[in-house]
């Protein structure tokens, strides 16, 4: 599954999942971060609860501190400001009030708590006030009766710190725990981050790195022509290189066995009469060895006479003739390679090009040169392309159609044309002629081949394929011996109008 | 060897070489009859249709070139191997090219000899009276048919 995926999605996925397994780290640490916080915050809260019940309780011990004094001694500080104290002490019950309202447990304590706190400071300003106006006897009761009460408050606040307490160490377990999740969080989600990341990036830069050594392998062995090995089995880049390395392969051999049927066949087809002007220039050799031997003989008798004119009237003539029909065959398999060669090298001026037109003056000459020739043209299409290539491409095919017609019967060839509309046009020159054999119908594009009857060099289809090869088109043939051939021509069709 | 009762039957396209075979084989000493044909149909059609192929057969010697139009030299060999009349007819191919793969076939399919063109003529002539003897061989169960 992973190997298919192309090499661009290959490397988001390495770029990405190790991104998403981070943010999820980064989310869970964050999470757990908060909750850190809230309970720290929570724990600082209770420390806060913890130091207002000690001042409020504080102030009130202050105050009745004082006032014992007070009544012992009778001597005050003058600096004793107890309207600073009462003010304290309410601040903080007020302040108390506000941090316990969300818990209804301290709360209710708060309820019983903060009455009494404020009946014992109203009793105690009002004994401080005695007792500095010196009001009060000595062994008074009163001061014994605030001594039972602060201790009530304390007792209540003892309640109240005790329930803080416990909270505030909850808290801070709480925040002993959250600090622990996040360590292990933290090295758990980095873990898995780097493992994660770096297995998964080795793996995908190992499949790629061993498919690409495979290409390179298999360069080499198209570079060294050696065989290749199999296509590796993936569909990404570089399978697709794979494949095309394949594929260019296939190409390159089976065009380098029509190069070599390709030199096969000239090699023969010059050679052919090479032979006649070695044979023939021996028998030239012969026939004036057998002269000067005539010569040598002094009078020569009637026989003699005879043999001599017979040499140079029939013999030599004759390999002379010979001769010169090999020089001008193999003169014209020159001109046939030259054409060959010039057909892949001449630069095309493409152009959109109506074949209609450009068939028409051609269809005119055939008809012209064959009496009886019934050459009929269908309304053929514009086609992307070079006019003096086209020209001769059909040329040779309506050439061909016409050398092959069947002398036994009228001749009849039609061209006509269907759209593709792929871009493409089939163009077809349709004869009724001798037809091809089956076994022929592959070579006939090579060149250098006739087949039954032909005459010329063989170059005409050979120059035809490679037109269309130049059209990026395609060419294709059936034949049925005996009744006719078509020939099938794909082409580019013209641009249209609006494209211009 | 007395080559006046053996008759050449040479199938080939080019007239230029069919005559110098010709020219030549009759300058080293050959005397007996030449039969030219243009392509492997002709060959067959010598060899299998009308006149009676025996006739044809005795003492017959057949050249053939490779490269004929039509039907060419290796499937008329080929043809003539499966027919179990013309099967043992002495056959030398000639040819233009010295392919090893054409050779090889050639020679899988049964010809006497191969011989690359220009021939040269005096091993022509040691080749033909190689295959005399073969000849002499064949021409006892082709007389025992006729």
């Amino acid at each position: 599954m992973l190997r298919n995926l192309s090499v661009r999605r290959k490397g988001l996925l390495v770029l990405a999942l190790p991104l998403v397994v981070a943010t999820l780290v980064l989310a869970v640490l964050h999470d757990i971060g908060r909750s850190l916080d809230r309970s720290l915050r929570w724990a600082l809260h209770s420390q806060q609860v913890l130091t207002t019940i000690e001042q409020a309780t504080s102030e009130l011990v202050a105050i009745h501190g004082e006032n014992l004094q007070l009544a012992l001694i009778g001597v005050s500080e003058n600096e004793f400001q107890i309207q600073d104290r009462v003010d304290a002490a309410r601040a903080a019950l007020a302040r108390l009030a506000q941090l316990l309202a969300d818990n209804r447990e301290q709360t209710d304590l708060l309820r019983e708590f903060a009455p009494r706190v404020e009946a014992l400071l109203t009793d105690l300003v009002e004994t401080h006030q005695v007792l500095r106006d010196g009001d009060l006897k000595p062994g008074s009761t009163r001061s014994a009766e605030n001594d039972r009460r602060l201790l009530d408050v304390t007792r209540i606040a003892d309640d109240l710190r005790v329930g803080e307490r416990r909270l505030q160490l909850e808290r801070f377990e709480q925040v002993a725990r959250l600090g622990k999740q996040r360590s292990i969080a933290l090295v758990a989600g980095g873990a898995l981050f780097l493992v994660g990341g770096v297995w998964l990036g080795w793996r995908l830069l190992h499949s790629m790195i061993r498919r690409m050594l495979v290409v390179r392998e298999n360069v080499q062995h198209l570079a060294d022509d050696e065989e290749l090995a199999p296509p590796i089995p993936a569909r990404d880049e570089i399978g697709q290189i794979d494949l095309a390395v394949h594929r260019m392969v296939r190409a390159l051999r089976s065009q380098r066995s029509d190069n070599e049927m390709f030199i096969y066949s000239v090699s023969h087809d010059l050679r052919s009469p090479l032979v006649n002007l070695q044979g023939f220039g021996k028998e030239l050799e012969a026939a004036a060895a057998e002269l000067r031997a005539l010569l040598d003989t002094g009078d020569a008798d009637e026989a003699g006479r005879e043999r001599v004119r017979r040499i140079v009237t029939e013999e030599m003539p004759e390999a002379l003739a010979f001769i010169d029909l090999a020089v001008q065959r193999q003169s014209r398999i020159i001109d046939s390679l030259l054409s060959l060669s010039r057909a892949g090298r001449v630069e095309y001026r493409w152009d959109d090009i109506d074949l209609g037109q450009c068939l028409d003056s051609l269809a005119a000459q055939y008809r012209r040169a064959e009496g009886g020739l019934e050459l009929t043209l269908a309304s053929l299409p514009s086609v992307r392309g070079d006019r003096d290539a086209l020209e001769r491409l059909f040329d040779n095919l309506l050439g061909n159609a016409v050398k092959y017609l069947d002398p036994a019967r009228a001749g009849r060839i039609e061209v006509g044309a269907r759209d593709e509309g792929n871009g493409n046009v089939v163009v077809f020159v349709r004869d009724n002629g001798v037809g091809i054999e089956p076994q022929d119908l592959d070579r006939v594009f090579l060149p250098f081949t006739r087949l039954a009857g032909g005459e010329g060099e063989g170059i005409g289809l050979s120059l035809v394929r490679r037109v269309v090869d130049r059209h990026h088109g395609s060419i294709w043939i059936e034949s049925d011996p005996g009744v006719g051939t078509t020939v099938f021509v794909r082409l580019p069709t013209a641009r249209p109008a609006s494209a211009r | 060897m007395n080559t006046k009762n053996v008759t050449v039957v040479i199938g080939e396209d080019d007239d230029g070489h069919a005559l110098l075979v010709r020219k030549n084989l009759e300058r080293v000493g050959f005397s007996g009859a030449f039969v030219r044909l243009r392509d492997g149909r002709e060959v067959l059609e010598y060899f299998t249709g009308d006149p009676p192929p025996a006739a044809a057969l005795r003492n017959t010697l057949l050249l053939l070139d490779i490269n004929m139009p039509q039907m060419d030299g290796i499937e008329a060999l080929r043809r003539l191997r499966a027919n179990p009349a013309t099967a043992r007819l002495p056959v030398i191919m000639l040819t233009t090219t010295d392919s090893p793969r054409e050779v090889a076939r050639c020679y899988e399919l049964g010809c006497n000899m191969y011989m690359t063109k220009p021939v040269v003529y005096e091993h022509f002539v040691d080749a033909i009276a190689r295959l005399g003897s073969f000849l002499a061989v064949v021409r006892v169960p082709t007389d025992a048919a006729d």
